[in-house]
């Protein structure tokens, strides 16, 4: 019994022992890094958030390459306030919980404060409360969704793209303009489908009657039946509101059924070189689509940009490498206006920096909350020609 | 208002589907006595295979279909005798199984990924599409619902007429007895984990065909085949013919329902369990038995 008791005691020794050391080697460790600020502040740094894989992988990687441009561009320039900014890059794969881990991962590990990302809307609606309570700035180039407007967390997030409350406005308006009277509204189930349809539908009210919105699952893969019920619903026109992946199917089967004889109208989503992995769906979108993207201005910074960015990659910047550029480009200048790059002095500093910025992608001014005041699109087309497939711009139309 | 003819042949397109799918799972579920979670992969190997031969748009549907069948075939017999096999003879449970066949699928799903990338393949062919009696098919529809026909035949014949499909049977239902009658059974396993996950193999050619292929094909599409392989009564096959044709039809029928009542049509999965709920509640072995 007593040989037991001293056992016991001898272990409850060492146990306090190694807790100790443990404690105290750790507290070592945590003094060693708070010991050498100087170190840290030597670079700023700047993390990015994009898809490197997953649905939209073909058009975050040309982002990232844009990215990449931006920052190589400041450096070689000097930095910003002497110094040289660093890029961390994540990948979200197009999926919001994975940017959400990208986003704490690189607060909490990589100690980043300024970020550009939130990919997707989801993306941005799932990180924005998070980078809210942590005080981190968030920039998103891509994150469309009108929904995002008018949230609580929305004091530390910025988009350089518009709202889609403009583009809605101008998709309406092509059925509007070709005097269709039936439309039904087909959308994917997630914060950027559900709200640039319901922002096509408030601004079709009184001018064309809205048959139907079928939301549908963007992982499904198969929408054979949705179809079916727009070919019995019998519009005259179709708003679609998919991505890449999703889109090739649904153009596919659009095709078989012979929806191709109604007008359909995409947006930037659908827009992309991807869309023509799929001969059936080139095919469809040459007879039947008609698209908006946010456009670039022409000439000015953008032919800047775009020549810079031809030199370095051999290919025409896409649709939102203006906007994370821009991104990037904004950042490091309110880090210098502020001075510093602490996330709340370069918030305040990025909303005066953002009143008439002339950037690649535009005049970019900045409301109340962070969200552009005005949107430039172009409107689209695909043609075939030789049996080749390209987009072509049929004009560009600006929304307020 | 919906058109009719059009939904009941949507429900035979994917009808036809889960039952080329399905029909692997549930004969080897009828021998082997576990759920082969692996079979998701045994479909999208088929796609990917088909894939090698329908990357151009003058490639052949019938040799893309001829080779994924003997594809997913060999790869499931390999399965069998070097994953399977060794633990059934270590008398493995079904629990034990069952996991080892997911893990397997996770292996095949993967290696996939790796090698033909995680991003969605497109096979090039376009199949026309014609109107048929007021219904829109394609070529590729008529297929695959000619290939579930067939199979379904032919295999009522082979079940029905001949010494293999008779064994089958015999094993399903007595083992043992079957064993001392003198037919030899690994051979008949073997015969039916090959056709089964070769008309897996097919299924995942008509699925990618109709709409893409990715890693995930399979696996996306296997509850549901579970679900009509449970519906049918689990190891019977004409079980399964009908329980893949109402679950194809409460699906497409759900979607129209779904829409008209303003709801995301990714609801449908939740109808066609909510089905099959039902029907097991009044018939726990499922429609066969």
């Amino acid at each position: 019994m007593f040989n037991r008791y001293r056992r016991s005691r001898w272990y409850r020794f060492l146990c306090l022992l190694t807790a100790l050391t443990l404690v105290v080697s750790f507290t070592g460790c945590a003094k060693k890094e708070s010991g050498k600020p100087a170190a840290e502040e030597e670079v700023i740094k700047l993390g990015c958030v994009l898809s490197m894989s997953g649905d939209l992988a073909a058009m975050g990687k040309k982002m990232a390459d844009a990215v990449k441009l931006a920052v190589e561009e400041i450096n070689q320039a000097g930095g910003v306030n002497g110094k040289q900014i660093k890029l961390y890059l994540e990948d979200d794969a197009t999926d919001p919980a994975t940017c959400l881990n990208a986003v704490k991962k690189l607060v909490e590990l990589n100690d980043v404060k300024l970020i550009i990302g939130g990919m997707t809307s989801g993306g941005a609606k799932t990180a924005g409360p998070y980078v809210f309570e942590r005080k981190v700035l968030l920039v998103s180039p891509s994150a469309t969704s009108p929904e995002l407007t008018g949230q609580p967390w929305r004091e530390y997030f910025f988009r350089t793209c518009p709202s889609d409350t403009f583009q809605g406005k101008v998709m309406a308006q092509l059925a509007v303009d070709e005097g269709l009277k039936k439309a039904v509204i087909l959308a994917m189930d997630n914060p950027y489908g559900v709200g640039l349809g319901e922002v096509i539908e408030s601004a079709l009210a009184g001018k064309a009657e809205v048959l139907s919105v079928i939301k549908y699952d963007p992982n499904k893969k198969d929408y054979l039946t949705e179809l079916t019920q727009i070919k019995n619903l019998n519009p005259d026109c179709v708003f679609h509101i998919g991505y890449n992946d999703d889109g090739r199917v649904i153009y596919k089967q659009a095709l078989n059924l012979g929806l191709d004889k109604i007008r359909w109208i995409g947006c930037d989503g659908v827009y992309g070189t991807g869309m023509f992995a799929t001969q059936a769906a080139a095919e469809f979108m040459a007879k039947a689509v008609l698209g908006t993207r946010p456009a670039s201005p022409e000439g000015g910074k953008y032919e800047e940009f775009r020549q810079a960015y031809k030199a370095e990659y051999n290919s025409e910047p896409e649709v939102y490498c203006d906007t994370v550029y821009d991104a990037a480009q904004l950042i490091a200048e309110a880090c210098a206006k502020a001075g510093s790059a602490d996330p709340a002095k370069v918030r305040e500093a990025l909303v005066s920096v953002g009143q008439g910025y002339e950037g690649a992608s535009g005049t970019i001014t900045f409301d109340s909350q962070g969200d552009r005041v005005s949107g430039v699109y172009e409107v689209w087309k695909v043609v075939k020609k030789d049996g080749e497939y390209s987009f072509e711009r049929v004009k560009l139309a600006e929304a307020q | 208002m919906f058109d009719t003819g059009q939904i009941f042949f949507n429900a035979a397109v994917t009808g036809s589907l889960y039952l080329l799918a399905g029909t692997g799972l549930t004969l080897t579920y009828g021998l082997s006595r576990f759920p082969n979670f692996a079979y998701a992969e045994f479909i999208t190997f088929g796609g990917y295979i088909g894939y090698l031969f329908l990357q151009r748009a003058d490639g052949s549907l019938p040799v893309a279909l001829i080779t994924a069948f003997f594809a997913s075939g060999i790869l499931s017999v390999v399965s069998y005798r070097f994953c399977f096999r060794p633990l059934i003879d270590r008398k493995a449970a079904l629990i034990p199984l069952m996991i080892a066949s997911i893990a397997l699928g996770y292996v095949i799903r993967y290696a996939i990924g790796e090698v033909w990338s995680w991003s969605a393949l497109s096979y090039q062919p376009v199949w026309s599409a014609f109107e048929l009696g007021g219904i829109r098919v394609t070529a590729l529809w008529l297929y695959l619902v000619g290939a579930a026909l067939l199979t379904g035949t032919s295999l009522h014949f082979l079940l029905t007429h001949t010494k293999t499909g008779k064994a089958i049977r015999a094993i399903a239902s007595n083992p043992e007895l079957a064993l001392v009658s003198g037919i030899n059974s690994d051979r008949v396993i073997l015969f039916t984990w090959f056709t089964g996950a070769a008309l897996a193999g097919v299924a995942g050619v008509f699925r990618a065909a109709d709409t893409q292929l990715f890693p995930m094909l399979g696996w996306d599409i296997l509850l549901i085949v579970f679900a009509a392989v449970i519906l049918g009564g689990i190891g019977s096959f004409y079980g399964l013919i009908a329980a893949a044709f109402i679950l194809g039809l409460v699906e497409n029928f759900g979607v129209v329902l779904l829409q008209a009542v303003g709801l995301s049509t990714e609801y449908r999965m939740a109808i066609a369990f909510l089905v099959l709920i039902l029907v097991l509640i009044v018939r726990p072995k499922g429609l066969a038995r």
